[in-house]
């Protein structure tokens, strides 16, 4: 397995005005090698911390996790090599050229610079950066600083890659085409992707799973053919993603979203 | 151990390529201290302090000290910096990274203690203008190298523990400004602790700051055993506030 959670829990403790929050409540999932899986959540439902656990910039409260085989706590340094994450915001450094970040964070890894320069070269060609490498990331747009927010990612080959939001504020041709270049990048290197979203129309189409997560935990896992044909046959009507979702939450997302 | 030195490396050339890029940056590092050399130079005239400074001027006794305030206010306040960078998510992208957090840390030091070499190396210069006169010695640029390279590694490394822990510009100034004023008054920066009640001198032998003030005025014996002592316990100051930021790095909330 890719990754494997088990009870996992994480609890916040107090703040000087606000209670402890109880964000993860005994989440269980698991990830095959090469899957895609989508975490689908409303905001606070705890798909954000379940990423930072399994990507080792949190430890949890209880409960067990396995990225790789690898324990996130005290196999942290050696997972941080085989694993890549893309934040909800951009996080590249705005006052250095997109080839800059490229060279900041792949020469982190142990890889020749000929094998480096390689990779760049073909990122840049996949994502279509080639034209920005050299501009600095504050000049670009949202979607230019978004793609190659992900290509610099992908530069050290990650076996498992996170992705919380990457698509969140993109309009939406924008989206498709992060997701065309993505797909094919992932298509091509066999890498798992656990994919944290709001859209549910996105995770239907790419997410070979889907896990629905409500108050910290799963409610309800599958294809997402499976989890629609499961409500179609209980509703006796169509079914799309977002109405297992209000089913299983009692909210809609795809409103939840619009608001 | 070559990859830890390349990653330190590669943080503090980051670091500094981003500094130099912002024009208003550079010239208020190199205003600054010229100022408050300038001003605070001025601030007595031999006859108040012919009877503690004997024939040495306030310039002789005050250029050291400004060495040292140069480098705490500049080292304290740099933590600061590292907010908007764990904001945008660049420093969780670092912590995903290999990279160690000791190394994360050093390399924003190295970029700090950089700036502060030639941040002092403009003060020094100018001084000269205005009529101090250094000892031109091998020692005296040795210790100088020392002590600025301690003090900003230990209040980088603190300021940075601050800001891992605070997270907010609220939490960290207040805690900034509650700190500094007391420790450069205690420190003997201004006027000799000579002068001060027995208190003060007695709070002064615990202050890093005096420490390193004292190291810069017997530059012409660095080797004499209150030196090393000074040294010694700058070292030691360096090396616990280095390992309590490595313990206070964390993702931003």
């Amino acid at each position: 397995m890719a990754i494997v959670v088990k009870n996992l829990t994480k609890v916040y403790p107090k703040r000087s005005h606000t209670p402890p929050v109880k964000a993860l409540d005994g989440l269980s999932f698991t990830v095959h090698p090469g899957e895609m899986y989508g975490l689908l959540g409303l905001n606070g439902a705890g798909k954000s911390t379940a990423v930072r656990i399994l990507s080792t910039l949190l430890t949890s409260t209880s409960g067990e996790a396995k990225v790789l085989e690898l324990d996130p706590v005290t196999d942290g340094r050696k997972l941080r090599s085989k694993i890549g994450l893309v934040a909800q915001t951009v996080s590249l450094n705005d006052e250095a050229t997109v080839r800059e970040n490229f060279i900041l964070f792949g020469k982190r890894y142990p890889h020749t610079s000929s094998f480096m320069n390689d990779e760049i070269s073909k990122l840049g060609k996949a994502f279509e950066i080639e034209s920005f490498m050299d501009r600095y990331v504050k000049e670009l747009s949202g979607g230019m600083r978004r793609k190659a927010d992900v290509a610099v990612s992908l530069l050290h080959r990650p076996e498992l890659l996170f992705l919380d939001e990457p698509t969140l504020g993109l309009d939406v041709p924008f989206r498709r085409n992060l997701w065309k270049h993505l797909q094919e990048v992932v298509k091509e290197r066999g890498m798992t992707i656990l994919i944290t979203t709001h859209y549910l129309e996105e995770a239907d189409r790419i997410c070979d799973r889907v896990g629905i997560i409500h108050q910290g935990k799963i409610v309800s896992e599958g294809t997402p053919a499976e989890l629609r044909s499961k409500l179609e046959e209980e509703k006796h009507q169509p079914a799309t993603l977002d109405d297992v979702f209000l089913f299983h939450t009692g909210v809609s997302l795809a409103e939840e979203h619009e608001e | 151990m070559k990859q830890f030195i390349r990653d330190v490396l590669a943080i503090a050339q980051d670091r500094i390529r981003q500094q130099l890029r912002v024009k208003v940056w550079v010239a208020m590092e190199v205003i600054e201290p010229i100022m408050w050399l300038v001003l605070y130079s001025q601030l007595y005239t031999d006859q108040v302090t012919r009877p503690f400074l004997g024939e040495r001027t306030y310039l002789d006794f005050f250029v050291p000290g400004l060495v040292v305030m140069s480098c705490f206010f500049s080292s304290s306040w740099c933590g600061l910096g590292l907010l908007d960078r764990m904001r945008s998510g660049f420093i969780n992208r670092l912590l995903v990274t290999p990279v160690s957090r000791t190394a994360i840390i050093l390399g924003y030091s190295v970029a700090l203690i950089a700036s502060l070499w030639w941040q002092v190396m403009l003060v020094m210069a100018t001084a000269c203008v205005m009529g101090w006169r250094p000892p031109l010695t091998f020692d005296f640029f040795a210790v100088i190298f020392v002590v600025i390279t301690l003090i900003g590694l230990a209040f980088s490394s603190l300021s940075f523990a601050l800001t891992f822990i605070g997270q907010s510009e609220d939490a960290i100034i207040p805690v900034l400004n509650f700190v500094q004023l007391p420790m450069l008054f205690l420190s003997g920066i201004f006027l000799p602790l000579s002068v001060s009640p027995v208190w003060v001198q007695w709070a002064a032998k615990f202050n890093p700051l005096g420490w390193a003030h004292k190291m810069l005025s017997h530059s012409d014996t660095p080797f004499a055993s209150p030196s090393i002592s000074w040294m010694v316990g700058l070292v030691l100051f360096a090396g616990i506030s280095l390992i309590v930021a490595r313990r206070s790095v964390r993702p931003m909330q």
